[in-house]
């Protein structure tokens, strides 16, 4: 999908609340531009064996690792939203919206020190028209994609933690977008295109959430909230403070800030427009405007910490209007007018889950959580809320916007065929072992999720789809909802400043300073076999790219290879300004032939004849075992007792013994039963005076069958301890 | 009577045992109850299952892990490790046996799990002070494909 360098649509920027309103009016048009058949639901996926049974209004069913929040944006330019998703451990899966299918993933180092749940922000920054991506990885690194395939275009070190989204917005105007991101150590970062550091600035606490960018008049501005309550609004262009804002009513009374700061512009305001919401964990709603911090209106909400805000026309009035959960459970519309509440909408509160997974009855307990969507649901013209809750049983909501009633819901009970409790069921205490060879399962808990929907039409057939997370399996699920929009009213969707925003391919434009590379290797000459390194670095690059199968790499690294004969190696890096070239070449000499090797020692010469050999192992007796336990029977102690007594006469004799399983367990489970099996045979000998350092155990697990019935009489035979007479 | 062998295990399978026959005095301890580990981190787990009477005398520890396949078989030789939501070092714990009790303070986490051929599974799940947490990480493969 191309945007034309006119259209307005092409600067808006992907999550953080960072972008202008009036940003986004082609988004509708292109949504509606695709069609086509629906493609058969998306086959296995990861390692599972992925199929729609039980969901019977899924279109399909991708599984991943925990996906926060998704994103989206037009990957494969087939003119459909793909879905990018960051999981927390800092793996990035891109999937085709039409269909499911992972088109490519991304594993930044397998972090798994901490876990982050963020959304990654889609920019093109590479100036090759197709969105890129920009997400977190544990410890404070930020990194970049090439949205055409998942390589890493480049990273960022903060200096702390990064535990929110990074936000993109084009802060110089000329096509290609800047970075926020801010970090635990109180620092907000704006970064370029090519991930190098433009400014900083080091607040006097922690920043919360993702900084609003964009335009206040004709000056870009980064605006964030702090954890002491303050509201910082800064030039964006060197990080200079232009004001600040307290949402404390006194010095005395800290209220820190619990939600991203969203900068807009009123459609009603002719003069100073712009404004910025903020919400604080005293539960405070203000309303500042954007040009000179001064307050607008602030609204004191009964529910707690207030969650991040959508805007948007609730009512079709022409205004605008906010949604918000908070933390007692409520979900408030509130006019950006005057603060003025239009509806609240409380939920159940938390019962006892326990008891009542016990009896088998559907969960109660539902709590807020994530950001809500504003999609035009009904088709009335209004906007309509949408927002995900947390629990036991995980619900997605539709409530009206202009009033809150309840639409419709998504749940368990609708998504599946099987509510999740008939196959999660508590057995009485002391029960929940095996039966058989069933595990019962037993109840399970609530999980930690903060998830948040992700609405569009990802299959092109001009209806919304609903993407949300399931917790029972981790991935996602995309669900039809029930109703046609009518296309006018995406673009009132599309200009809702919450996660389901999509971000255009962005062309360059104007002039750009050339870009330059330089590559290097450590030695030019090597060995058949060795390896060498190769290190790169570059400027005014966007994206760099290594021959030798390499592909895209990123602005500057380095790469370890093991070339088999002389090889050259040559990057390109390309920018906005052109691109150049630089090679290095390694020379390969062949390898010096290996030394001959060492024969073998002659073996042994045996200490027994084959006879005796043959006598003695039919004189000792194999030892069986219950199912599935490994301990001697009385039986088998006296059976190991003759063999003993067998024994005495041989004590140089090395004996293995044969560990077996029935065909119930996993391989590996028998595996490991029959080393406990053999052990315990072991021990016994042991105890009873056997040299332990002639015996060796020899696990066969359920690959050595003694008897093929697939019976207790048969399986009885194959659980056994077998003696062989060793070397 | 000579038995009937089928194809060896899988080499990782035959691996981790001969691990497990290092390992196995402390793994299989003959008339008591497995033994109390801990990590680097001094978090204590017990992880157990492999016979049923590894299954007794547990300790009640908040967290307690099942690893199975589609069709409920147990599984053996599992590496987990266990994030906490919020921040900090994970316990990254292999556990021999199909049952991995693990003493975690209240709080909210997510664990990953592998086989020996590297398959995840990957949960969040929330421990809450005076519960025990039960936790099925099912493995949607057949028997032999792990």
């Amino acid at each position: 999908m191309k945007i034309s360098k006119s259209d307005p649509g092409k600067l808006a920027a992907r999550r953080g609340h960072a972008w202008l309103v009036t940003g986004l009016f082609g988004f509708g048009t292109l949504l509606f531009l695709a069609g086509g058949p629906l493609l058969p639901p998306a086959q296995a996926q990861w390692n599972y064996d992925v199929t729609l049974t039980g969901y019977p209004q899924a279109r399909w069913k991708a599984l991943t690792n925990y996906i926060d929040k998704p994103a989206m944006a037009d990957i494969n330019q087939d003119g459909r939203p793909e879905i990018i998703g960051a999981g927390v451990f800092g793996d990035v899966y891109c999937l085709d919206g039409r269909t499911g299918q992972i088109l490519w993933t991304y594993d930044e180092e397998r972090s798994l020190e901490l876990a982050v749940y963020v959304s990654p922000a889609v920019a093109d920054l590479n100036c090759d028209n197709v969105a890129d991506v920009v997400s977190i990885a544990p410890q404070g690194k930020v990194f970049a994609l090439d949205g055409t395939n998942g390589k890493k275009l480049w990273s960022f070190q903060a200096e702390g933690m990064v535990v929110y989204s990074p936000g993109a917005f084009d802060i110089d105007r000329n096509g290609t977008v800047e970075i926020s991101v801010v970090d635990t150590k109180g620092n907000l970062y704006v970064l370029s295109s090519s991930g190098k550091q433009l400014w900083k600035v080091t607040g006097q606490s922690p920043f919360f959430g993702v900084p609003a960018m964009g335009l206040v008049g004709d000056k870009a501005v980064v605006i964030a909230g702090d954890r002491s309550g303050s509201l910082r609004c800064y030039d964006a262009t060197n990080g200079n403070p232009l004001w600040s804002y307290s949402v404390s009513s006194s010095p005395s009374s800290s209220s820190p800030i619990s939600t991203s700061p969203v900068l807009f512009k009123d459609p009603q305001s002719n003069a100073m427009p712009w404004r910025v919401l903020v919400g604080s964990e005293k539960g405070e709603v203000h309303l500042v405007n954007a040009q000179d911090g001064q307050m607008i209106w602030s609204r004191a909400m009964t529910g707690g910490i207030v969650g991040d805000f959508a805007v948007g026309d609730l009512r079709g009035s022409g205004a605008l209007d906010a949604a918000f959960s908070t933390s007692h459970s409520e979900v408030i519309a509130v006019s950006l007018s005057d603060g003025k509440t239009i509806w609240t909408k409380k939920f159940k509160v938390p019962l006892q889950e326990s008891s009542e997974v016990k009896r088998g009855k559907r969960i109660t307990r539902e709590t807020l959580s994530g950001q809500p969507v504003l999609v035009d649901v009904d088709g009335d013209s209004k906007l309509d809320v949408i927002l995900e809750t947390r629990g036991l049983n995980s619900y997605v909501y539709c409530l009206g916007g202009s009033d809150g009633r309840i639409i419709w819901n998504y749940g368990t009970k609708n998504l599946r065929s099987n509510p999740r409790l008939t196959e999660s069921v508590t057995i009485a205490p002391g029960q929940d072992e095996l039966a058989g060879d069933q595990v019962i399962y037993s109840d399970t808990v609530p999980v930690y999720s903060n998830p948040t929907p992700l609405v569009g039409d990802f299959d092109g057939d001009g209806k919304a789809d609903l993407i949300v997370n399931d917790r029972d399996e981790v991935g996602l699920i995309n669900v039809p909802l029930p109703s046609a929009l009518v296309p006018g009213s995406w673009a009132k969707f599309a200009s809702s400043p919450c996660n389901n925003m999509i971000l255009f391919s962005v062309p360059c434009v104007g002039a750009a300073p050339a870009p330059g590379i330089r590559l290097s290797a450590d030695r030019n000459e090597i060995v058949e076999g060795q390896s060498v390194k190769i290190c790169w670095t570059s400027t005014n690059a966007a994206g760099v790219e290594m021959d030798q199968g390499v592909g895209a790499v990123g602005v500057e690294d380095c790469l370890t290879v093991t070339p088999p004969q002389t090889t050259t190696w040559t990057a390109v890096a390309r920018g906005c300004g052109g691109e150049a070239k630089d090679s290095a070449s390694i020379t390969v000499s062949v390898k010096p032939p290996a030394p001959p090797p060492i024969p073998p020692p002659p073996p042994s010469p045996p200490s027994m004849t084959d006879a005796d050999r043959e006598a003695l192992t039919r004189s000792l007796n194999d030892v069986f075992f219950e199912y599935d336990y490994y301990r001697l029977t009385p039986d088998a102690q006296k059976t190991l007792d003759q063999n003993v007594k067998q024994l005495a006469s041989y004590s140089s004799l090395r004996l293995g013994l044969e560990a077996t399983c029935d065909e119930r367990g996993s391989q590996i489970y028998n595996q490991f039963l029959a080393v406990a099996r053999g052990e315990s045979v072991r021990e016994y000998l042991v105890a009873h005076g056997v040299d332990v350092s002639k015996l060796e155990v020899r696990p066969q697990g359920e690959t050595v069958k003694w008897d093929s019935r697939r019976d207790e009489e048969g399986w009885a035979k194959n659980r056994r301890v077998h003696f062989v007479i060793l070397p | 009577m000579a038995p009937e062998r089928r194809d060896h295990p899988p080499r990782n399978v035959v691996l981790a045992a001969i691990l497990c026959l290092v390992l196995s005095p402390l793994l299989f301890p003959q008339g008591k109850g497995p033994e109390i580990r801990k990590t680097d981190d001094g978090i204590s787990y017990v992880s157990a299952g492999v016979g049923k009477e590894s299954r007794e005398n547990l300790p009640p520890f908040p967290l307690k892990m099942v690893f199975s396949t589609k069709t409920s078989r147990y599984l053996a030789n599992i590496e987990t490790e266990i994030v906490p939501a919020r921040g900090g070092k994970p316990a990254r714990i292999q556990s021999i046996g199909p049952w991995l009790l693990v003493d975690l303070p209240p709080g909210k986490y997510t664990v990953k799990a592998r086989t020996p051929k590297g398959q995840e599974v990957v949960k969040s799940f929330e421990i809450v002070k005076g519960r025990t947490t039960k936790l099925n990480l099912v493995w949607n493969l057949s028997d032999e494909d792990i």
